[in-house]
């Protein structure tokens, strides 16, 4: 698994928690970009990644997200994936 | 994404609405009796204002039953629903019309997107069969039940007593009772999981979390072998980094998860014998102090710094008598007299300023707010502002302009609290600072407008009170720190 491949299974998560199949993310997107991106779902989004990608992370580690490809690398380091 | 329900904006649902409404405190009254869910955020004005969501909400399962019973009316051939998954990304509250938007039609799932505005309250994903199998209605010569004089109240659970809960989910009335309301979707899905959806409120709401919930996903399927067995559930998960908790849920025709969270229970401000170790016996002594808004958060607050240093103390509280009622309580360890009055920005207070020239403040500290941080339904709502400008504008130049009248032989020093989202400017609050704003002029100009009145504004941070007390964790600063100098500073001028 690559960076791509987790940022394509990530797309599905978005998908999923915001119900629309049209939501396209880049490693630059930020929750600004996303309607329905606010704190609540923050949350519904980090869960859901957790399980789809079966890691954890730490509190801290999801408030010092900055955009998707933060996400994106934390994901990947979790996994042990290369850069 | 700083701040639980920031606003936010969702696509344009309108040309697939399938049914608008608004609930009425009599349909939550309604369905809190059907459900068994009595928890206050549903039925109490007065007690939910002080909940994370701070306004009466419609329960989740409500608007799902609802959507389902519009659905089931407008599509009669469907097959049966076989999985269902629900989240609420915001509260619904009564009286906001709620609009049913068809989002996505297959010939085995139905999305639906429950909206006020563009502020979406309910997404819903439902699995559908091919085909239609009547299911058998258990319960459909059972006569009604009288209605319960009396529901559990909502369990008080600490976070961490949560891990390991599990037991059975009671019903307090027949499964019929569920066919008079939702009559098409007990058709279509039977009496008993109506029933049983309905007790998965019960179990958030009063069982698990309890006290302090909000309901955030129902994840099942439908299972009709599962129809007579009582509803189970047992907490698999309670995920401390963001107090949330899940059940894992059998019975009544389900079998799935439920989220929700556990938010902290209201902050309680520190007492009049905690503040007298930071307070001098007598440094307010002298002040004749009118606490606007004094009943809770940073005025309940004041009212109990002014009492501990002495001073003499009439708080004012808009609807929470009971709540004005506990600070004067606690002010009473003082030898300090309180009053409590009733003071309500937005009306007319003719016999409170008959009071205050009798009482005659010398200081007053103006706390009277709406709720800030209530979720948009656009991005800017002009309705928003004038509610924020009939506090922090109207109902404060009314107020001095009448208290100056009332007693036009002295001055007074007032306090006008604004806030550093003047500056900083935080999504979401833009009508907000725009009224703190223009409270900051006024209060700039009130030397030649109302020349016996000082008036001393400062910008706060954001401190811990009913409004900022978030399920994701926030520093904020120890109110009591940021006001005493304010007030030690008055005093002295």
């Amino acid at each position: 698994m690559n960076k791509q491949d987790i940022l394509d299974q990530l797309t599905e998560v978005f998908h999923d928690i915001f119900d629309d199949e049209s939501i396209t993310i880049s490693p630059q997107t930020t929750a600004e970009d996303v309607d329905g991106w606010d704190s609540f779902n923050h949350i519904n989004l980090i869960v859901a990644t957790e399980m789809k990608f079966k890691i954890k992370f730490r509190a801290a580690e999801t408030e010092e997200l900055k955009n998707v490809g933060g996400l994106v690398d934390l994901i990947a380091a979790k996994l042990n994936v290369a850069s | 994404m700083s701040g639980l329900f920031t606003a936010s904006v969702a696509k344009d649902d309108s040309v697939n609405i399938l049914a608008q409404r608004s609930f009425t405190m009599a349909d939550q009254n309604l369905f809190a009796s059907l459900s068994g869910d009595v928890n206050p955020l549903h039925v109490d004005e007065i007690r939910a204002r002080r909940t994370l969501i701070g306004d009466v909400a419609v329960h989740g399962m409500h608007t799902l039953l609802w959507s389902i019973n519009v659905l089931a009316e407008q599509r009669r051939s469907l097959g049966n629903i076989t999985h269902i998954d629900v989240r609420f990304p915001k509260p619904l509250h009564p009286n906001e019309l709620v609009a049913l938007n068809l989002t996505k039609e297959t010939p085995t799932a139905l999305h639906l997107r429950a909206t006020v505005g563009s502020k979406v309250v309910a997404q819903i994903k439902l699995d559908i069969s091919p085909s239609y199998t009547a299911i058998k209605q258990i319960s459909a010569d059972r006569p009604p039940l009288p209605p319960q004089k009396e529901y559990p109240a909502p369990q008080e659970l600490s976070f961490p007593s949560i891990p390991g809960m599990q037991g059975l989910c009671p019903t307090f009335t027949s499964a019929n009772d569920f066919d008079r309301l939702f009559p098409a979707a007990a058709n279509l899905m039977g009496s008993e999981t109506l029933r049983t959806l309905g007790a998965c409120s019960y179990l958030v709401g009063i069982i698990c979390p309890g006290a302090q919930s909000i309901f955030s996903r129902l994840n099942v399927d439908t299972d009709t072998s599962l129809l007579s067995m009582p509803l189970s559930y047992r907490v698999i998960e309670a995920d401390e980094r963001f107090l949330l908790v899940r059940h894992k849920i059998e019975g009544g025709g389900l079998r799935g998860e439920i989220e929700a969270f556990a938010p902290p229970p209201p902050p309680r401000q520190m007492s009049v014998s905690d503040l007298k170790l930071k307070i001098s016996a007598d440094e307010f002594s002298g002040q004749r102090a009118l606490v606007i808004g004094g009943s809770r958060g940073l005025g309940e607050l004041t009212s109990k710094i002014i009492a501990a240093g002495g001073g003499e103390v009439a708080l004012t509280y808009a609807k929470g008598k009971e709540d004005a009622e506990n600070v004067a309580q606690n002010l009473a360890t003082t030898r300090t007299n309180t009053r409590i009055l009733r003071f309500d920005v937005t009306q007319d207070n003719q016999a409170f300023y008959e009071e205050m020239a009798t009482f005659r403040p010398t200081h007053v500290y103006y706390f009277a707010t709406c709720q800030i941080f209530r979720h948009k339904s656009q991005a800017f709502e002009l309705e928003r502002l004038r509610t924020f400008m009939a506090f922090y504008v109207d109902g404060f130049w009314n107020l001095c302009r009448h208290l100056a009248g009332a007693c036009p032989e002295h001055k007074m020093s007032i306090y006008y609290p604004s806030s550093v989202a003047v500056a900083e400017r935080p999504p979401g609050m833009t009508e907000y600072a725009m009224a703190k704003a223009s409270g900051e002029i006024l209060c700039t100009d009130m030397d030649s407008l109302l020349p016996k009145l000082a008036v001393h504004i400062q910008r706060l941070p954001r401190l811990l009170t009913d409004q900022t007390n978030l399920v994701t964790r926030q520093d904020l600063s120890d109110p009591v720190d940021i006001l005493l100098p304010i007030y030690r500073s008055m005093q002295q001028s």
